[in-house]
């Protein structure tokens, strides 16, 4: 199980770069960070929710009603152009900190 | 025999009493509640130990409470207490210092000043409600901003024209007066178009908290200023010549347009300063 503050840090760029790929809602997008992740990747469901809120205030993401082809209400979450930018942002820092992981690892077997 | 409509009642009930709100984002959390409860039993559990377990994993209502607290924008209720009061401030120095409002007496100023308090809280509030979020909430105080320098620059360049066409008026003009009205002319046409170039030249804020907020405080700073002037000092400058109050008026106009355009600058400034 990962720690709860890795999965904290890493919801933000999880969510923006699934939102990259097209509109989701809620329940599909951790059904699909948790298969992605084998379900090592665990949020508290309900915790997703705050998380989606706070990126749409600060302009990230947008959000609207729709109804599913079931006929069940969702609410479909989706890239904004602030978004893109953040979620550029992201990809840079992380791949910079598994840059130096990557870097000091291999060095411990030389 | 447990009923499941029943029990999601129950429990919505319980999220309610924590203080999830409804519709949103409490209908969310149902939704996926009962998408979960859906695949639960897709994978065979029966109705109770679906429930049971869709409840667990959606999370206990307090704690996302803290949550959601987190996401209503703390900055949205700073600038809406920030426009009461600025609102609050305005009504009572009309009150007070007008001359038609001396006649008022001290009840029916309270009366007005807490009228006009909520006109402006309200008036804020929706318009704030209209932007959505924070990210638009601070587009809209900025459009406000440029919009000051157009309309500036727009009236200073009618009424250097006026003054120009009018003989009676030009006349009057000495060469400095004519410096100062082009000049605060030239000022506020700069503040829209010249804003842009020194932004480089303005400190690049970096903490976006920050930056937001002083430059959402000088579209209504810019106002406060022309009202202070329409209020105060032009019934003062009756006695004075048209040449003076022309002058003086434009240059009152040029300052509200480069504290207008100001909050734009900040924000390029800081594009500018991460981009390189």
């Amino acid at each position: 199980m990962i720690r709860k503050e890795l999965v904290a840090a890493s919801a933000e760029p999880l969510i923006l770069s699934l939102l990259a790929k097209g509109e989701s809602y809620g329940y599909a997008i951790i059904q699909e960070v948790k298969a992605r992740s084998d379900g090592k990747l665990n949020w508290t469901d309900g915790m997703l929710y705050p998380v989606l809120h706070r990126m749409e205030h600060r302009g990230l993401i947008k959000s609207r009603w729709a109804e599913s082809e079931t006929g069940r209400k969702r609410k479909y979450y989706s890239l904004k152009k602030d978004g893109k930018t953040a979620m550029a942002k992201h990809h840079e820092q992380w791949s910079l900190v598994h840059s130096v992981l990557a870097g000091l690892k291999k060095e411990q077997y030389v | 025999m447990f009923d499941l409509e029943k029990s999601i009642a129950e429990w919505r009930k319980q999220m309610l009493a924590a203080g999830i709100k409804t519709p949103v984002p409490l209908e969310e959390l149902e939704i996926h509640l009962r998408e979960e409860i859906e695949r639960q039993m897709k994978l065979g559990l029966n109705e109770q130990k679906a429930f049971e377990i869709s409840v667990s994993r959606v999370g206990r209502p307090e704690i996302l409470v803290g949550e959601f607290k987190k996401s209503e924008g703390r900055l949205i209720k700073k600038i809406g207490i920030f426009a009461a009061i600025v609102g609050a401030v305005i009504i009572s120095r009309i009150l007070t210092e007008h001359p038609d409002a001396r006649h008022l007496r001290p009840k029916e100023q309270t009366e007005w000043l807490i009228a006009g308090s909520v006109i402006v809280f309200f008036g804020i509030g929706i318009a704030l409600l209209k932007a959505g979020s924070e990210r638009g909430v601070v587009r809209l105080l900025k459009l406000v901003g440029v919009s000051y320098s157009i309309f500036a620059s727009a009236f200073s360049i009618f009424l250097t024209t006026l003054c120009l066409a009018e003989p009676r008026i030009s006349s009057a003009f000495t060469i400095t007066d004519w410096i100062l009205v082009f000049a605060a002319t030239a000022v506020s046409i700069f503040s829209i178009a010249g804003l842009r170039q020194v932004c480089g030249l303005l400190p690049a804020i970096r903490n976006s908290q920050i930056r937001t907020t002083i430059g959402i405080a000088f579209p209504p700073l810019g106002a406060l200023w022309m009202l202070a002037y329409v209020i105060f000092i032009i019934p003062q400058q009756v006695q004075s010549r048209v040449n003076h109050s022309v002058a003086m008026f434009l240059w009152a106009l040029a300052v509200m347009s480069l504290l207008g355009g100001m909050g734009y600058g900040l924000e390029k400034a800081a594009r500018k300063a991460t981009a390189t």
